[in-house]
């Protein structure tokens, strides 16, 4: 296990379809490229997946656990910095071609429509319910935590629609120091509320399921971090960083009344 | 057409009525049936054998032949008339469309009158109608808004604070149907069509689209969603069937942007940016294609909502894409000069 940890920069293999240069040209010139209705354009999110891939290369684990279609809502641990969510997209899509919608980013154009483009949604609990109504690969990141190997609370406003529709919540973990361009993505067993429903009067929120499923994930989210830490992927990726011992209080209790 | 007096329609219509009284089958009143949209509603309905009578109202005459169909000429506003239908037919099933889109049949101030006598000449009439079971009512996405901090794709749930004239017409229509309905006890199913659009369905948007240079915005891209009007009749037909008592978005698969719909006609999009729409509104509005208010928030700020409902209360949805449905409209012939050979077009 040790060994396979510590190959932390594999060869990234070669997109599944990657359209060329003439074509994405072409593409953009007659007006043919894809967009959805928040502004995802497909043909740049694949562009800027590439350029993703030469400033982050990230080991990843678990990968069976992101379905192969369908909606899921993945809950990635953050720090300080803005990587996270661009490690995990990059990673995801280069695994297994699908497109990741983060959450989050600035609102105001250009910047936001730029965003926009590569895939982000808007921090709304609607455009969530939305989004995953759709099919797309939802990734909410936790609160910014400074310190290394705890989470960061769950914003359980934004977990609410997955858990109202039952889509998967997938637990990521996520590794790595800011400057730095090796880092590790655990993928662990997804949350479900109950069975998948279709129709929309069926999907009500209930505040306690939302709490229980929001501190399952949590759990899993701090054994994942506890684990790579004990493991000494930690020190490895995180050089420079002073180390410290681990303690679980992931979600305190945010909404819900309990502990993990 | 043959003329009839006042008296005479009102006698062959209330036999008509009590006839489908007798056996059950429905009556249908379509206000707007006039419009591209109430024709081809008329024309569906005609084809169902569980209709038995259906009376249109427009200040327009039906686009198309109907077989069955019944049409009055009124005037909005004119409600001593559309009571007098509605009190003779004594419909079952309402289907309101007369809600006129600015610059589409009318300039934004006569479409706006227009769709408030409509609805206000509606509700008056159907204070009549004792067999009333059910009301269909033609709104848009529009009530949604575009403003700050709004949902980019709504779902019904979504609060409806409009931004535009059209919009806020439709969501008072919405709001004036829906106090009747409830006083009358009766359900309404409010359609929130996205723009509709198609081969011959009268759209600001599609004039636009339609100019060889069309201005699209500079920097951001929104997008935005149509519906075909064949796919816009399909669905209020079923809605007449289904008698649901809520909110529907009726929006046809994908998406696209002002610059795609320019492109993908081969128009020549022209970057506009702030302050320059103003000068771009004038311009288009010179070559023959008005841009309302909610068209030109449509291009800058986007338009699309969440149709995913419909599908599931309605048992069918929209099927014509955006990108097929701008394809159509792009496609459509312009004026066609024939050659003259002996005072006969060759």
């Amino acid at each position: 296990m040790t060994d396979a940890v510590i190959q932390l920069v594999p060869d990234p293999p070669e997109p599944a379809v990657a359209p060329g240069a003439v074509e994405l040209v072409r593409r953009r010139v007659e007006g043919t490229y894809d967009l959805d209705p928040w502004g995802l354009d497909v043909d740049a999110t694949r562009l800027a997946g590439r350029v993703a891939a030469m400033r982050w290369r990230a080991t990843v684990s678990g990968i069976e656990h992101v379905p192969a279609e369908g909606p899921a809502l993945l809950i990635a641990n953050r720090r300080l910095g803005w990587s996270e969510p661009a490690v995990v997209a990059s990673a995801v899509a280069r695994e297994t071609g699908r497109i990741i919608r983060p959450v989050g980013g600035i609102g105001v154009d250009p910047i936001g429509g730029l965003l926009r483009r590569l895939g982000a949604l808007p921090a709304r609990p609607d455009e969530i319910a939305a989004a995953l109504r759709a099919g797309n690969l939802v990734l909410v990141p936790t609160r910014r935590e400074p310190l290394r190997h705890r989470p960061g609370h769950l914003p359980i406003e934004l977990l609410a629609p997955a858990v109202a529709a039952r889509v998967p919540l997938v637990p990521v973990a996520v590794v790595g120091w800011e400057p730095g361009w090796r880092w590790s993505v655990q993928i662990g067993a997804p949350v479900v509320a109950g069975p998948p429903v279709e129709r929309r009067a069926d999907t009500r929120v209930d505040a306690r399921e939302v709490g229980r499923v929001a501190v399952e994930v949590s759990s899993s989210l701090d054994a994942m971090l506890t684990d790579a830490f004990d493991r000494g992927l930690g020190d490895r990726l995180l050089s420079i960083v002073p180390g410290s011992r681990h303690r679980s209080n992931a979600v305190s209790a945010e909404g819900t009344g309990e502990g993990p | 057409m043959v003329w009839q007096t006042r008296a005479q329609r009102a006698a062959k219509v209330t036999l008509r009525a009590a006839e489908s009284a007798s056996n059950g089958l429905m009556r249908v009143l379509i206000t707007g049936m006039g419009g591209q949209l109430g024709t081809l509603v008329a024309r569906r309905l005609e084809r169902l054998d569980g209709v038995d009578a259906i009376v249109g109202i427009d200040l327009d005459p039906p686009r198309r032949r109907l077989r069955r169909a019944e049409f009055h000429w009124t005037r909005p506003g004119d409600s001593d008339t559309v009571v007098e239908i509605v009190r003779s037919f004594d419909p079952t099933v309402v289907v309101h469309l007369g809600q006129f889109e600015p610059h589409a049949r009318l300039v934004p101030d006569r479409a706006d009158r227009a769709s408030r006598h409509a609805t206000e000449s509606l509700l008056t009439a159907l204070a009549q109608a004792r067999s009333l079971r059910s009301i269909v009512v033609r709104s848009g996405i529009e009530v949604y808004g575009r403003g700050r901090g709004a949902s980019i794709c709504p779902d019904e749930s979504a609060p409806a604070t409009p931004t535009s004239q059209f919009g806020r017409r439709l969501l008072a229509t919405e709001r004036a149907v829906a106090s009747f309905a409830r006083s009358a006890g009766v359900p309404v199913t409010h359609l929130r069509f996205a723009p509709i659009a198609g081969f011959h369905a009268p759209s600001p948007l599609a004039r636009l689209l339609k100019l060889q240079a069309v201005p699209v915005p500079a920097i951001t891209e929104p997008t935005f969603a149509l519906v075909h009007a064949g796919d816009a009749a399909d669905v209020i037909v079923a809605a007449v069937h289904a008698e649901r008592d809520e909110a529907v978005n009726v929006v046809a698969p994908g998406v696209v942007s002002a610059y795609q719909a320019a492109r993908i006609g081969g128009r020549v999009p022209v970057p506009v940016l702030g302050p320059g729409w103003a000068v771009a509104r004038r311009i288009v509005e010179v070559a023959g294609a008005p841009l309302p208010d909610h068209v030109h928030e449509l291009l800058v700020r986007g338009r699309s909502a969440d149709g995913s409902h419909c599908a599931s209360v309605l048992g069918l949805a929209p099927t014509t894409s955006t990108r097929d449905i701008v394809s159509e409209i792009q496609q459509q012939a312009g004026v066609e000069f024939f050659e003259v050979i002996d005072g006969y077009a060759a």
